[in-house]
């Protein structure tokens, strides 16, 4: 019981061993190292966004570059194969006139066909 | 300079004002650091952090509760966080010292001096008692680590950590009640030994 009373003194003696504590206070160069730490992250903070910034004008300009070469292609292309479907058509037009003799094609065939 | 003011001052960017924060809060800020990390250095590197974090998030100011319980709770928060990465650190030293030595008594006391604001005969047992703090959930630890190093009243307490003056009370019961229970099986083991 003696012991047990002893050491509830000692437990309550730490609990109390805060009551009286002083405050700390911050150094006198607190706001002088604060004010370079501030400058230090606004810095990298700035270089950061311009280093981004410069990624994202170059992205975009690659962007810009890659539509118009897709812009390009797919014109080239439609007019090749507009001229090539021209070709063609033209092509099966004489073998269509050529199978029923519909267009004249020499001096003599239009003389027999005056006749 | 009126409270909106000061505030909107302060939210422009305005040096001088903040200069003037820093100067009214700083011994605050540092004295409920060192309560929570117990280290010199790191209160003042939490410290600096906290202004930091102060300047850059002053556009999310809401004048509902006061500029020092908002710094006080950027402390706390800073405070935890860096306590929770020296946790994770330990553990893992635990992890790799598994195979090691034997065991150490639950409440280690550090070597350090830790707070300067303690009296030379009360060194040693408020080293045992913040050690002991360190074991208490975290909300107990704030609310106990607010009243007894900041000095903080249950009132100020409950706007720093956004809850009803009922529930840090109860808070600050249950830190006191799982402290001496702490505190008298140490004593008890010192006693056998």
């Amino acid at each position: 019981m003696k012991k047990k009373d002893h050491i509830q003194q000692e437990v309550d003696k730490t609990m109390r061993s805060l009551d009286k504590i002083k405050k700390a206070e911050a150094d006198p160069f607190f706001y002088t190292r604060l004010e370079a730490r501030l400058e230090t992250r606004l810095d990298k903070k700035r270089e950061r966004s311009s280093v981004q910034g410069r990624w994202q004008l170059s992205l975009g300009w690659a962007v810009v570059v890659l539509v118009l070469i897709n812009v390009f292609s797919m014109l080239s292309y439609a007019y090749y194969h507009r001229e090539k479907g021209l070709e063609s058509r033209n092509y099966y037009l004489e073998e269509i006139y050529q199978d029923y003799e519909l267009a004249t094609n020499t001096v003599y065939e239009a003389a027999v066909n005056d006749d | 300079m009126r409270n909106d003011l000061y505030i909107k001052s302060l939210q422009k960017g305005d040096p001088a004002t903040f200069r003037e924060l820093v100067e009214r809060y700083k011994n605050q800020i540092y004295n409920t650091c060192l309560g929570f990390v117990k280290n010199q250095e790191d209160a003042k590197d939490l410290a600096q952090e906290v202004f930091i974090e102060a300047y850059q998030s002053i556009d999310s100011f809401r004048a509902e509760a006061g500029l020092s319980t908002w710094l006080y709770r950027i402390a706390v928060n800073k405070s935890l966080e860096h306590l929770r990465r020296k946790k994770a650190k330990k553990r893992w030293s635990f992890l790799q010292a598994l195979f090691g030595e034997g065991d150490e008594p639950e409440l280690s006391v550090p070597d350090d001096s830790f707070h300067p604001g303690i009296a030379l005969e009360n060194k040693d047992r408020a080293r045992l008692l913040m050690k002991a703090m360190e074991t208490l959930p975290e909300k107990q630890q704030v609310a106990f680590t607010l009243h007894k190093v900041e000095g903080l009243s249950y009132h100020e307490i409950a706007k720093v950590m956004e809850m009803s003056l009922s529930a840090v009370e109860s808070l600050m019961f249950r830190a006191k009640k799982g402290l001496q229970k702490q505190l008298f099986d140490y004593y008890e083991k010192d006693e056998k030994n």
